[in-house]
C-alpha cells in the first residue's frame, strides 16, 4: 500500500495508527473517553487537511503532530477552568524524605550499575508504569517536559501558572516520585 | 555562604534541569556535592530519568483503542467523507 492510497483512505488511518495515536493521548491524558475523542478529532481534522499530507514523509508523525496540537488545545482550555498551582497544596512528595538537620532519611541508593546504562530498557518500562501512576498533574508536567522535551516558559503560558518559581517546584516533586517509585520498582524487582 | 543541605541540594539539582543556576547557586550546590555522595547519585539518577523519557516519545504505552470506540470514529470518519463527498 503506498502512502497516496494512505491519504486516499481515512479509514486506513484509523487501522494502521488509531492504536498509537490512542497511547500517545493516553500517556497524556489520564481518562480514555478524552484519549478516544481526541483521536476521533485528530483524524477528522486530516480528513480535512488532506491536501497538506501528500507532501509529507510519514502519515504517522503527521497524524501525530495534529494530536499534539487537539492536545495542547485541550490543556489550555482545562488549565482555564483549573490551575495548576493546585497541585501546590498538601503536598507529601517529601515528606519523611530528609531528617530535621535537613540531610537524607534515606539516602537515594546507588542502583545497580546495569540501571545507569541509558540502554537499560527494564528501566524504560518501570519509568513509564511509574509516569502513568503519577498523580494527574504531575504527569502532565513530567511528560511534557521530560519526555516532550517542553520548554518552561511555553508551559508556563498554556497551563496557566502563575509563577516560574511554582513551575520549578512542581516539577521537582514530579521527578522525585518518578525517581522514588523507579527506585522502589527497581529494588523489589531485582 | 551558609551551607546547602541535602533538602536545597535536591531543589537545585531539580532546578538545573529547567533553568541556569545562579553563580552562587552553583558553587553552594558543588560544594555540597563534593562531601555529599547521596546527592551525586541523585543527580545521576535524574540525569537518567530524563535520557529514558526522552526515549519514550517515540514509543507510546502498549495499549488499544477499545472496539467500540474503534467503530464509533470509524462511523463519524464515514460520514465525514460523504459529507465531503455530497458538497464536492
Amino acid at each position: 500500500m503506498t502512502e497516496m492510497a494512505d491519504a486516499d483512505e481515512p479509514e486506513h488511518w484509523l487501522d494502521r495508527h488509531g492504536d498509537a495515536l490512542y497511547g500517545y493521548a493516553m500517556l497524556r491524558v489520564r481518562d480514555p473517553a478524552l484519549a478516544e475523542d481526541l483521536v476521533q478529532e485528530t483524524l477528522l481534522a486530516a480528513l480535512g487537511a488532506r491536501a497538506g499530507f501528500a507532501a509529507r514523509s510519514s502519515p504517522r508523525t503527521w497524524l501525530i503532530g495534529i494530536l499534539k496540537n487537539k492536545l495542547v488545545d485541550h490543556l489550555r482550555r482545562s488549565a482555564r477552568e483549573e490551575t495548576f498551582d493546585a497541585a501546590l497544596i498538601d503536598d507529601e512528595t517529601w515528606a519523611g524524605k530528609f531528617d530535621h538537620t535537613g540531610h537524607w532519611s534515606t539516602p537515594p541508593a546507588r542502583w545497580s550499575e546495569p540501571a545507569f546504562v541509558v540502554e537499560n530498557a527494564e528501566l524504560g518500562v518501570i519509568m513509564m508504569t511509574c509516569v502513568e501512576h503519577l498523580p494527574e498533574k504531575y504527569r502532565t508536567l513530567f511528560v511534557l517536559r521530560e519526555v516532550d522535551g517542553m520548554g518552561t516558559d511555553e508551559l508556563l503560558a498554556m497551563l496557566g501558572i502563575s509563577s516560574a518559581n511554582n513551575l520549578w517546584v512542581m516539577l521537582s516533586r514530579a521527578r522525585e516520585r518518578v525517581r522514588s517509585c523507579v527506585e522502589r520498582s527497581w529494588a523489589t524487582g531485582n | 555562604m551558609a551551607l546547602v543541605d541535602c533538602r536545597e541540594a535536591t531543589q537545585l539539582t531539580s532546578a538545573e534541569l529547567d533553568r541556569p543556576l545562579t553563580l552562587r547557586e552553583r558553587i553552594r550546590l558543588n560544594v555540597h556535592r563534593l562531601m555529599c555522595g547521596p546527592c551525586r547519585v541523585y543527580r545521576r539518577q535524574l540525569e537518567l530519568l530524563r535520557c529514558h523519557a526522552a526515549k519514550l516519545a517515540a514509543s507510546s504505552p502498549d495499549i488499544r483503542l477499545d472496539g467500540d470506540a474503534r467503530d464509533r470514529i470509524r462511523a463519524q470518519l464515514r460520514g465525514a467523507v460523504d459529507n465531503k463527498r455530497g458538497a464536492d
